[in-house]
């Protein structure tokens, strides 16, 4: 093996990494696989989680491979460095690749000068690493041209119905993903990777990125089989996988054979888990009766949305309970509870069109004219122009009830308390 | 509904109708009486000049006297459903413009029109009036954006139809399928089933699955056009108020048949081989 003494190396790594936004590379003697290493750790480091920063516009250019070969040789040298200081107490160099390493220079390098808590630090590097590739896909990725950030595979770009185009299978998530399994002793048990993929995956599907949302989920189920955040993003991929808006170009393209109703089922599987294991989550309540209500299954439907609606807190979350409700009620012929339901869901949002649409249908089967005539008017009279949110079933396929927003809280509230011990 | 307008009654209370309240549905008193729009072509043709007597009405199988027959004596009232969802824009929405002022600009004093326009909101205005020139300039007004709520702005369309006197015509054009109703198609073609108003459609676009609308203008005894291009889509609509002014409007009060239910419906001409569309039935029982 060509080796090289580290030391020498990292004074040159460290000059290089200080010119790190956008100076000429320098000549050096270190190899190409440390200098990535050593300014990948600088760019996790200084990135700001949640934020467009100099490290996440940096990274966004980085290829695939460079990815996978940092990670690879982070997590084989944080290893190497916990190995070798159980090992001695005073530990010799040790070869990695074309280098020797003293373990004091491994974990300057690394950042895990301390012995004690190294596997942490190693973890929090991690984490913090997935959180950038994560700000990466959703703040800087967009914004470029062409297919950077993208890998080989490609997605259907779908708008109301219509395939218009091809979509991105981002190379970031599973780069995430991947650097999570490395957390240890175990990541299904760690809480900051859990904040991870419930966020990203609210992020995904809220966005109506199915395509990137798959894998992850199905990463995620694997983790956390039992968590209700995790179940319930599953239950909501299959929901939304069933709606007219996905199935129309995935039956066109041969992609469905199933169709809807298989992913129905799984949706109300997943729902159902997901509230036995928090019987307080009315969201999965509120979804989980929608889906039995569509699977035919009336009258389980009506129980659960009833305690759904009793259950719910917020306008929004009550509309969709009463609306939904409404429809249960309507199915099993309780038509005066149906038409108390969506009067609720009116009064909840007087602009929104479908608990008109609803009541004006259902004077009309119940023969109440006075009742199709005010509905009617109602409707007619709504103005112009409304706002995207003045119906709130128009949102409902890309609704989280801001638990985007909460997880992305948490995550980084978790990440910083990594980053202060 | 099949239901007949007392036509006199009702004719004399729209009259006095303000046409600032004339959007908003006025039921008319009405008699039990069935009411079949029919279309009567020979060799593609329309066949025009045919009574009472010449037709021959079958419901649920049993022969009922036709009574009433007439053709141009109502005015129409003509529901524009429009899709304007995020596809409808350049040439196309061009098209669409210049369609429907064409209809507008071929309609009687008498008629009315309105306009329902839908991407995930279904927006109503103007509601049915006399002046075109309100339509017209509505239609011009209108963005395309969002998604496409065809379910919920064809009931708001037969709501529309039916809210005054007069024949209901509703003609929709969308290029897509529905991606945002609330309202269920089983529910909506229900109430077409009951409706006295005729919806002609005109789906456009490639390999485009129209179920809805096919089964929506069947079930009136409309039809649906599929185009590949709006080029022509004046040509189209102006084909679809022709044919509309050519249909007859039959009546008849139900003999020997039960009084609820679905009622299936045969119209023939007698002594013709003339091809009739007429919807295939009505449901009754219903109130309305």
């Amino acid at each position: 093996m060509n080796t090289r003494r580290l030391a020498v190396l990292l004074a040159v790594v460290v000059m290089q990494s200080a010119a790190l936004a956008g100076a000429a590379p320098r000549q050096t003697e270190a190899p190409p696989w440390l200098m990535r290493l050593s300014t990948w750790i600088e760019l996790v480091a200084a990135h700001r989680p949640g934020a467009f920063d100099t490290p996440a516009r940096l990274v966004a250019f980085w290829p695939e491979a460079h990815m996978d070969e940092v990670r690879t040789d982070f997590v084989a040298l944080a290893a190497l460095y916990r190995r070798e200081l159980v090992r001695s107490a005073r530990p010799a160099p040790v070869p990695y690749r074309d280098t020797m390493i003293t373990v004091p220079e491994l974990g300057r390098l690394l950042g895990l000068a301390e012995a004690e808590g190294a596997q942490e630090r190693a973890n929090l590097v991690l984490k913090r690493a997935a959180i950038l590739y994560a700000d990466v896909v959703m703040l800087v990725v967009p914004l470029l041209p062409g297919q950077f950030g993208c890998s080989a595979g490609a997605s259907m770009l779908v708008k109301d119905g219509t395939r218009i185009g091809t979509g991105c299978v981002n190379v970031h998530w599973p780069q995430g993903r991947a650097l999570l399994d490395a957390v240890k002793p175990d990541p299904a048990k760690d809480e900051t990777v859990r904040l991870w993929y419930a966020a990203t995956l609210a992020f995904l599907l809220q966005t109506g990125n199915y395509a990137n949302a798959r894998p992850q989920l199905e990463h995620a189920q694997l983790l956390f089989r039992l968590d209700p955040d995790i179940l319930f993003q599953g239950g909501y991929y299959h929901e939304a996988f069933a709606s007219p808006l996905v199935q129309t170009v995935a039956v066109a393209a041969g992609s469905e054979p199933g169709g809807g109703k298989v992913h129905l089922e799984n949706a109300e599987d997943l729902y159902r888990r997901a509230v036995r294991e928090d019987p307080r989550f009315v969201e999965a309540r509120v979804r989980h009766g929608r889906v039995l209500a569509m699977l035919g299954r009336r009258q389980d439907a009506a129980r659960e949305l009833r305690l759904a609606a009793a259950a719910a807190e917020g306008p929004q979350l009550r509309y969709y309970a009463e609306l939904f409700l409404g429809q249960a009620e309507e199915s099993v012929d309780n038509l005066a509870a149906a038409r108390d339901h969506y009067l609720r869901a009116a009064a909840l949002y007087p602009q929104a069109q479908s608990p008109l649409l609803a009541l004006a249908l259902l004077a009309r089967q119940s023969g109440d004219r006075s009742g199709v005539r005010e509905a009617t008017a109602t409707l007619l009279a709504l103005p112009p122009g409304r706002r995207e949110d003045a119906d709130p079933w128009w949102v409902y396929s890309r609704w989280q009830n801001e638990r985007y927003q909460a997880r992305i809280a948490e995550l980084h509230a978790a990440l910083q308390e990594g980053d202060a011990r | 509904m099949r239901r007949l307008a007392l036509a006199a009654i009702a004719w004399a209370l729209s009259a006095i109708v303000p046409a600032a309240q004339s959007q908003l549905p006025t039921f008319s008193s009405r008699v039990e009486a069935v009411r079949v729009d029919v279309l009567v072509t020979d060799g593609g043709k329309p066949v025009g000049g045919l009574r009472a007597a010449d037709f021959e009405v079958f419901d649920n199988g049993v022969r009922q006297t036709v009574d009433f027959v007439s053709a141009e004596q109502l005015p129409l009232n003509v529901v524009f459903t429009f899709d304007l969802s995020g596809s409808i824009v350049g040439e196309r929405l061009a098209n669409l413009r210049e369609a429907s002022h064409a209809v507008l600009d071929g309609l009687k004093a008498d008629d009315q029109a309105a306009l329902v326009t839908f991407n995930s909101a279904v927006l109503v205005g103007p509601g049915l009036t006399r002046d075109v020139r309100l339509v017209k300039a509505a239609i011009d007004r209108a963005e395309p954006m969002g998604n496409t709520s065809l379910v919920d702005a064809s009931f708001a369309g037969l709501m529309l139809a039916e809210a005054d006197v007069g024949r209901g015509l509703v003609i929709v054009f969308s290029d897509g399928v529905d991606t945002a109703s609330w309202l269920g198609s089983k529910a909506v073609l229900d109430v077409a089933k009951r409706s006295d108003a005729v919806v002609y459609a005109v789906s456009a676009g490639l390999n485009r699955r129209a179920e809805f609308l096919g089964d929506l203008t069947e079930q009136t005894g409309g039809r649906l056009f599929t185009i590949e291009s709006t080029r022509d889509l004046s040509g189209v609509f102006l084909e679809v108020l022709d044919e509309f002014r050519q249909r007859y409007l039959l009546s008849y009060s139900p003999a020997g048949v039960s009084p609820g239910g679905w009622h299936p419906l045969t119209v023939r001409v007698k002594g013709r081989n003339a091809t009739v569309r007429a919807r295939p039935g009505y449901l009754a029982g219903g109130p309305m």
